[in-house]
């Protein structure tokens, strides 16, 4: 009872608690278990021998703007664009870049179109919405991608039990994946009927993450809700469970106070929550649309009409990050050192390493191999696949941003505006003139179709016919 | 011509709770250039009402108050105020606050020159030691006499005294009085004085004009005081003479009183600086 | 000199520092030490005594499985970004020996133009970041004491402008900066169209300084229209009769009359603009010490809190040594009038 002993003897109380708190610091001295997890040392040595620009290339490549400002959200996915600069692949392009952590997509987006970034990590879809108009219209255009797969998909730990309830096999250690959300249909209906509907986090409304969510939903049959035209942020028409918009850092709080039941994020927020024991990753993204798009490297139309010889260089060195990042498992863990640096996502670099050298807890000790989970290089991930931003659309339509269904020529047409492989293909002319890449990790086609079995739901996506592909959804506007 | 006139003047003032206050009636009342004049009355009498007309500070509702024989308009230096609580301001020095009044007065005149000017009315009044210090670092006499070299500095024609002493000590007033008879015969000053003390009244003034009770206060009488001047402070205190006008004096103002510690207040003001060897009065 | 060196610190309010000075050259020994007890020994015991009860809570309060850092982490974080600035300096010089090469290498460039074309672009240090946000406050709080100080003496010269102005202090003054910032940031997004995106101007720099400024304005208007409302009559009454004009009368007589309450305001204004920074810097994306706090409780790592905690502590320190500034300016602004420090 310390408070008596104040009152009594408050000399003698003060005293203790002094003496208490100096004992506690003689022991920190003694105590090897402070953490140190920032790993500096590295980092620095990496910086260090990082190479200078090149200054003679800006002449040689007309080179228009060679200090630049790049945006980023913290995210594993960032890795190309920090790999690119602390390896100096910018550097030997002539160029000085600056990469500026943003507070949340909605700032990426709104500072890429007015130019204060000169471009950014970006989700795929955030052209698409600003092209077409989706809560107000903007001419972003990609020339490179960054990654396919690399989203998660967490519940909460009360709401896994419920789950398992109603799925039993999910209780055996070592369930097969992928886990679907056909355990959620009864629980979203219960949920609903007691008025509080299952909440879910999604980081945009036109984002990778909400695309990715309501697939997975609408798979097991739960509706996700549709939005009602380019004007509604929210999409909760006829849905069964509420979806929301949550900055990707801010996921784990929310699901530790119990503000949402799940969400749908990259790395390394659904680790960091199983880390913390408040969740449970259900599954990764790889298993609702293996080569899917997540990530690309986007900028305003504007800059890169303005900029052409730029832009090239520009994707020339993110191209040559990206295949550094695929060759070996060696370089993903150099780049989780980097990654952990507070100037980029700050977080402790186990956590980072869990998603990024192929392997994915799922739940507290149940690691399991997760090879695909991001993929920067290999299988074309970082070519600009126009049949990306067809499905992009295609899914737009399909939730309802798109409020009324289009020709398959108009998707063929958005694509070619906002996905530039000729700046990409320029980009990797001049790197295989170089010797830097290998022919065979360029395609020859700008579509790439995806087989039934790339989906969790199985059905085919033939870019060439979005309408078609539209009709097989149970759940879905055509 | 003629020096000062306050013809006919009526003051009144609108009150939010009170409404119409009638101050002054038709007060008219005459000055001579190098006359020492002293208005002397009761709290609300409206005598620095008056003051103020004179020094332009407020204008009469009706009626008219002529310098020179033009109206007063608006304030100048050429009617200077020594204010009753000297009026400096803080953040000048002694020197700082004189100089302000003689760069205003005498833009015309050279930046040293000025400087000259104002040094030396400080030294008129005393203060050549005290050219640097800031008001709060000076005695509120040193601070009354600043504010008089300010009023002496300005050149005025005529010097507008409202209750210059009151806030003073005793001995400090007395030395200020003395110093002010001697600046008026000297300088030959013509001094507009309002004041509640009956015996600087006396002992200063060439006229006394004592007012009725407001509102609606009007003069009463008007006492010539007939010293010779220069005047020497025991000489005229410890005279029958004085002690006559200080009768007469306080008798006008005892028959004014509204109320029995109007007068108490009055009186007890009037013996609380009793003169060595003049009877208290009855 | 002792006296004045006493005397200085006595004015800026740092009076902490004279009992030890006196002590040690001997003078008012025992007057001195019963001041050095009341003045360091007293707030010493309260800060231990505080160190105590954080240490103690943090060892009992647990978050998603990690404790709450105390003192000890604290410091521990602290010496690791001590750690992080000195590696920053060492790659910033490297950057610099890569701009003589570089210099060397293209001899038809000079020094300058080859720096131009390769800028430093590590990400700002701590102590950039505290210059970041000492720019931005400063540039809001001159702004709004440009605009606050004469808009104040009219105000406090003419009852009709304050009628008029009034109503807009009134409803604008409680607005919190949260509030104005989307509107801020639609406006100077407007009117800076033109200008270069990595200039000097940022745009994120001029919405928060513009922020501080909204939020800072008031206290500047309200103290100087006061402080000019309520200048002695006599001294307007010496100004009227000195014939001094209005602007002389301004000038001469009202703002250094006014002047105390003017400062009272800026100080005041300075604490707010402090505050106000902070959360606009978080949310403007203006890279200060308000987006530190924000990207630390981003990153989720072990040491956030306790690099947020450093963050506090920085910005608790700051504001005290501005709230100093402007005491030490108002006491040499007016001599002779008192200043509380409060």
């Amino acid at each position: 009872m310390p408070l008596p002993v104040i009152v009594r003897h408050p000399t003698r109380a003060i005293a203790g608690l002094l003496l208490l708190a100096g004992a506690n610091a003689s022991a920190a001295t003694a105590d090897a278990s402070v953490p140190a997890s920032v790993a500096a040392p590295v980092f620095v040595e990496y910086q260090l021998a990082s190479p200078k620009p090149d200054l003679a290339r800006i002449k040689a490549a007309g080179i228009e703007k060679p200090v630049l400002k790049f945006g980023m959200i913290k995210l594993t996915d960032c890795a190309p664009l920090v790999v690119a600069r602390e390896l100096g692949f910018f550097a030997a392009e002539g160029l000085s870049v600056a990469i500026e952590v943003q507070a949340n997509w909605k700032v990426v987006q709104e500072r890429v179109v007015s130019m204060e970034l000169d471009g950014s990590h970006m989700l795929y879809n955030h052209p698409i919405g600003a092209r077409i108009g989706y809560l107000g219209q903007a001419k972003i255009i990609s020339p490179f991608n960054i990654s396919i797969n690399g989203k998660g998909i967490t519940v909460s730990t009360a709401l896994w039990k419920a789950m398992q309830d109603k799925e039993p096999g999910l209780k055996e250690p070592g369930y097969a994946l992928p886990v679907t959300a056909t355990s959620l249909k009864a629980i979203a209906k219960e949920r609903f009927a007691v008025g509080n509907p299952l909440r879910f986090g999604m980081t945009f409304p036109s984002g990778s993450h909400n695309i990715a969510l309501r697939y997975w939903l609408a798979a097991g049959g739960v509706n996700p809700g549709f939005y009602e035209g380019f004007n509604d942020p929210v999409g909760k028409k006829d849905a069964d469970v509420l979806l929301s918009v949550v900055p990707p850092p801010q996921m784990v709080a929310n699901l530790t106070a119990n503000s949402i039941d799940g969400f749908c994020v990259g790395e390394p927020w659904n680790q960091q929550a199983v880390r913390d024991g408040t969740g449970v990753a259900a599954l990764g993204d790889q298993y609702v649309f293996n080569g899917g798009p997540d990530k690309i490297f986007a900028t305003a139309e504007e800059w890169a009409d303005t900029h052409p010889n730029t832009m090239v260089a520009v994707v020339k060195a993110l191209i040559r990050a990206n295949q550094w990042l695929d060759e070996s498992t060696e370089h993903r863990k150099l780049a989780c050192e980097m990654l952990a640096n507070k100037a980029y996502i700050g977080a402790n670099v186990e956590v980072l390493a869990e998603s990024m050298l192929g392997t994915y807890q799922y739940q507290k000790g149940d690691r399991r191999e997760a090879k695909d989970f991001n993929i920067f290089y290999r299988r074309f991930a970082s070519f600009p696949f126009k049949s990306h931003t067809v499905w992009g659309l295609t899914q737009a339509r399909r939730w309802g941003m798109i409020p009324t269904a289009m020709p398959d020529a108009w998707y063929a047409e958005v694509a070619d505006r906002i996905t530039r492989t000729d700046i990409y293909r320029k980009a990797f002319a001049l790197l295989l003139a170089e010797g830097k890449v290998k022919a065979e990790d360029l395609p020859a086609d700008d579509y790439q179709s995806s087989p039934a079995e790339a989906f969790i739901d199985h059905i085919a996506f033939d870019p060439r016919q979005p309408n078609a592909y539209l009709q097989k959804f149970a759940i879905g506007l055509k | 011509m003629k020096f000062l006139e306050i013809m006919q003047v009526s003051k009144h003032f609108s009150h939010p709770t009170k409404g119409r206050i009638e101050v002054l009636d038709k007060v008219s009342l005459e000055m001579r250039r190098n006359e020492f004049i002293t208005i002397i009355g009761h709290s609300g009498c409206g005598k620095s009402t008056l003051l103020n007309m004179v020094a332009g500070l407020d204008a009469p509702s009706s009626g008219a108050v002529c310098f020179k024989e033009r109206e007063i308009a608006r304030p100048g230096p050429e009617r200077a105020v020594v204010f009753q609580n000297h009026s400096l301001l803080p953040w000048r020095t002694v020197l700082a606050n004189v100089m302000l009044a003689v760069d205003a007065v005498f833009p015309a005149i050279p930046k040293g020159e000025r400087l000259a000017k104002a040094e030396h009315w400080l030294g008129v009044v005393g203060l050549k030691e005290q050219l640097h210090k800031y008001p709060h670092e000076i005695s509120g006499g040193q601070k009354q006499r600043t504010g008089l070299a300010r009023a002496l500095a300005m050149g005025p024609e005529l010097m507008l005294f409202d209750e210059p002493f009151g806030a003073l000590d005793e001995l400090t007033r007395s030395q200020l009085q003395d110093e002010s008879l001697r600046l008026h015969g000297d300088e030959h000053l013509s001094v507009f004085m309002v004041t509640h003390s009956v015996d600087e009244a006396i002992y200063m003034s060439d006229r006394v004009v004592m007012m009725n009770n407001g509102p609606n206060a009007t003069i009463g009488r008007i006492v010539d005081i007939d010293f010779p001047r220069p005047r020497e402070r025991l000489k005229v205190f410890e005279s029958e003479l004085f002690a006559h006008y200080r009768n007469e004096c306080i008798r006008f103002l005892f028959s004014r009183r509204h109320g029995a510690q109007a007068a108490a207040g009055l009186l007890s003001e009037a013996t609380v600086e009793p003169v060595p060897g003049v009877p208290a009065p009855a | 000199m002792f006296a004045t060196v006493t005397g200085f610190l006595e004015t800026i309010g740092l009076t902490w520092f004279v009992p030890p000075l006196k002590i040690a050259a001997g003078i008012d020994r025992r007057y001195e030490a019963r001041r050095f007890v009341r003045m360091i020994g007293l707030p010493g015991l309260a800060i231990g005594l505080f160190l105590a009860v954080w240490w103690a809570l943090s060892t009992q309060v647990v978050i998603k499985g990690h404790a709450l850092p105390g003192p000890r982490e604290v410091y521990a974080a602290g010496g690791r970004m001590v750690g992080e600035y000195q590696a920053a300096r060492r790659v910033h010089a490297e950057w610099l020996r890569g701009i003589d090469e570089q210099v060397v290498a293209n001899p038809t460039m000079s020094r300058a133009e080859v720096m131009a074309l390769m800028p430093d672009t590590a990400a700002p240090t701590y102590l950039d970041q505290i210059g970041v946000s000492l720019k931005t406050v400063f540039t809001g709080f001159l702004l709004a004491a440009i605009t606050a100080i004469p808009l104040g003496i009219l105000c406090g010269m003419n009852r009709a402008i304050f009628e008029m102005v009034n109503p807009f202090i009134q409803v604008f003054r409680p607005v919190s900066p949260i509030a104005w910032l989307p509107i801020v940031g639609i406006v100077v997004s407007a009117g800076m169209a033109d200008v270069a995106a990595n200039s000097f101007w940022a745009k994120s720099y001029v919405i928060s300084a513009v922020v501080v400024c909204l939020c800072s304005l008031w206290p500047i208007l309200i103290n100087t229209a006061g402080g000019v409302a309520n200048v002695e009559r006599d001294y307007l009454n010496v100004a009227r009769v000195l014939n001094l004009g209005w602007v002389g009368t301004v000038w001469k007589v009202v703002l250094p009359a006014a002047l105390p309450q003017i400062f009272n305001g800026l100080r005041l204004s300075i604490g707010v603009g402090w505050m106000v920074l902070i959360a606009a810097e978080t949310l403007s994306q203006n890279p200060g010490l308000g987006k530190f706090v924000w990207d630390m409780y981003q990153s989720s790592n072990d040491d956030t809190l306790a690099y947020i905690m450093i963050a506090v502590l920085t910005i608790g320190v700051i504001g005290f040594v501005l709230d100093r500034m402007m005491i030490a300016l108002q006491r040499l602004v007016s001599p002779g009038v008192g200043v509380q420090v409060r």
